[in-house]
């Protein structure tokens, strides 16, 4: 698909969900209102792994300091929820930004397996201290975010707020992307030494995409519990660890709607399965199964050294222009 | 840049990679670093880029100690280094692996972007072409080509190139060669690494002939021929067995 026709897609895909609450369904603004919380933190994942290379399973452990920041902030603390918001975001930020610099010297499946380790300790973090986070049974009545007469916790608003953050969260991401900091981000992702070599500090570089990928994690987590005034350990439980990888590997890491489609996919394949969505679970693994076998890349991935039909035609042609002159 | 080597040491947890190596090399100068594989040559160039710990010894650039700078500020100190393997970034065009190398150049020293562009790109014209390709697009010679472009832009004083003929045929390694003869004789300090005799445009100052990480011949201002490289890496191999 050229530049043009992918733009077209986007705008149409846009105006119709702009459109979307003209239809009535309250159940498809809230499940869209789902997905355009967890897209947030899908874009921010797909910043880390997809754009430098580093595997986390972190995402759960920085929706939860948002999440319980701004339940936490609100409940027990009567702060203003937009300013405990703000402050379980900074939290999340400051915290990824002090671990990150330890635990991004560790690579590949070590670095995998640590942020897996982190995301289970959050759960018991959050189960166990009873006084602050409500233990298993949570943090409930948490109040919403409010501007004037507007609930944000309300279908309407909540949705139109949740599809702007989301479409705030992929026009951050592709600047970043597209930016001096998102090459370096690249360039480490291909080859560290690479990297090196041109000047970048790669520790420094992992970290900053680190801190990226918890500040918007940090931002949907938050939403989440704005949205339905409630924080549990549930909400960050393995199950939503494993969730948030089929959903970045379903759509296509490292791309840039990538992380929207397969938060699509997962969160609205109930409605797809119907009377088989008791199967959900086993569906999920399955279709996983099947997208790492047959591809890889996720959906709108490329595969690992192909080369893009845009990038082999040029050069072939230029190549007969001047005479095959390159060994 | 003056570049002083003292009894660098590296090794790879026990393993020795590189032992008590020395040389002086004055502004300008070229060093041509010979060996088979795993004599340490790699290992040499990487250890002056600071891309690998020392376990002794030092580097001084222009007087100045180095040698535990970490190897992304080397560059900022003039030191680029173009590695093995082309080192061009796959999914990156052209003009982002050029961007990265400015980008590496301090900002005292950093002429606008266009401008700095073209003067590289004067060396290797055909990049120019090439510029919104996918660097996988481009053959082994014009990876090559790239890589050392992308150094050049970070405005080294010393560069470092670690076998930049190695899979190129005969035809691009004369036009690699050309334009690193042409960058030393204007006054780009060199330090080269390859595995056999290369056709460079004139005799190097220094050529040290490595084999398992000790210099076994060093020559001033001479030619390694094809024959001597072989004999030497024969005796040196008869001497240890």
């Amino acid at each position: 698909m050229n530049q043009r026709n992918r733009a077209l897609l986007v705008a149409a895909v846009g105006l119709a969900l702009l459109a979307l609450p003209a239809s009535g369904s309250s159940y498809w603004i809230y499940t869209l209102t789902i997905v355009g919380i967890y897209a947030t933190a899908l874009i921010g994942l797909n910043v880390l792994v997809g754009y430098a290379g580093q595997m986390s399973f972190a995402t759960t452990t920085f929706m939860a300091a948002g999440g319980y920041g701004a339940a936490v902030l609100t409940t027990k603390l009567q702060w203003n929820p937009w300013l405990a918001c703000a402050a379980g975001v900074a939290f999340a930020g400051v915290l990824a930004y002090a671990i990150g610099f330890p635990l991004l010297r560790l690579r590949g499946h070590y670095l995998a397996m640590a942020t897996f380790a982190l995301a289970i300790c959050t759960i018991s973090l959050v189960s166990g201290a009873q006084n602050v986070t409500g233990g298993t049974s949570g943090l409930p009545g948490v109040p919403p975010l409010t501007i004037g007469s507007v609930n944000f916790s309300t279908p309407l608003p909540a949705y139109y707020f949740a599809l702007a953050v989301c479409a705030l969260a992929l026009f951050a991401a592709s600047g970043l992307v597209d930016s001096r900091t998102g090459r370096a981000w690249r360039a480490l992702a291909k080859r560290e030494d690479v990297a090196t070599s041109v000047g970048i500090d790669v520790r420094r570089a992992k970290v900053a995409a680190f801190v990226v990928s918890a500040v918007f994690a940090a931002i949907s987590g938050a939403m989440y519990v704005e949205f339905t005034s409630f924080v549990s350990p549930d909400l960050y439980d393995s199950s939503m660890v494993v969730q948030i990888f089929i959903m970045l590997f379903i759509g296509g890491v490292g791309t840039t709607y990538g992380p929207l489609l397969g938060t699509a996919l997962v969160v609205v394949s109930p409605v797809l399965l119907g009377r088989f969505s008791a199967y959900q679970s086993i569906v999920f693994e399955i279709v996983l199964l099947i997208i790492l076998v047959v591809r890889p890349q996720g959906i709108l991935g490329r595969a690992a050294g192909t080369r893009p039909l845009s990038a082999i035609l040029p050069a072939f042609l230029q190549r007969r222009r001047s005479g095959g002159s390159a060994a | 840049m003056n570049l002083s080597v003292r009894g660098l040491s590296v090794a790879y947890r026990r393993n020795r990679a590189l032992a008590n190596v020395s040389f002086e090399l004055k502004t300008g100068g070229l060093l041509l670093v010979l060996g088979p594989n795993g004599a340490g040559k790699s290992t040499l160039v990487r250890a002056l880029a600071g891309a690998v710990p020392v376990e002794d010894g030092a580097v001084l650039f222009d007087g100045r100690d180095v040698t535990a700078m970490p190897a992304h500020r080397r560059v900022g100190a003039g030191v680029a280094l173009v590695p093995e393997g082309r080192g061009v970034l796959a999914g990156l065009t052209v003009r982002e692996n050029l961007e990265l190398g400015w980008h590496g150049a301090p900002r005292a020293s950093r002429g606008p972007r266009e401008a700095e562009f073209e003067r590289v790109i004067a060396l290797f014209p055909i990049l120019a072409e090439r510029y919104a390709l996918d660097c996988r697009a481009l053959s082994g010679g014009e990876m090559q080509m790239l890589a050392i472009a992308r150094a050049l832009l970070a405005r080294p004083s010393l560069l470092l190139l670690d076998e930049p003929s190695l899979g190129l045929a005969p035809r691009m390694v004369k036009r690699v060669y050309d334009a690193l003869g042409q960058l030393n004789a204007e006054g780009l300090t060199t330090v080269l690494v390859e595995q056999k005799a290369v056709p460079l445009r004139r005799p190097a100052d220094i050529t040290l002939v490595l084999q398992r990480g000790s210099v076994i011949s060093r020559s001033e201002n001479a030619t390694l021929t094809s024959d001597q490289l072989a004999e030497l890496y024969l005796s040196a191999h008869r001497e240890s067995a």
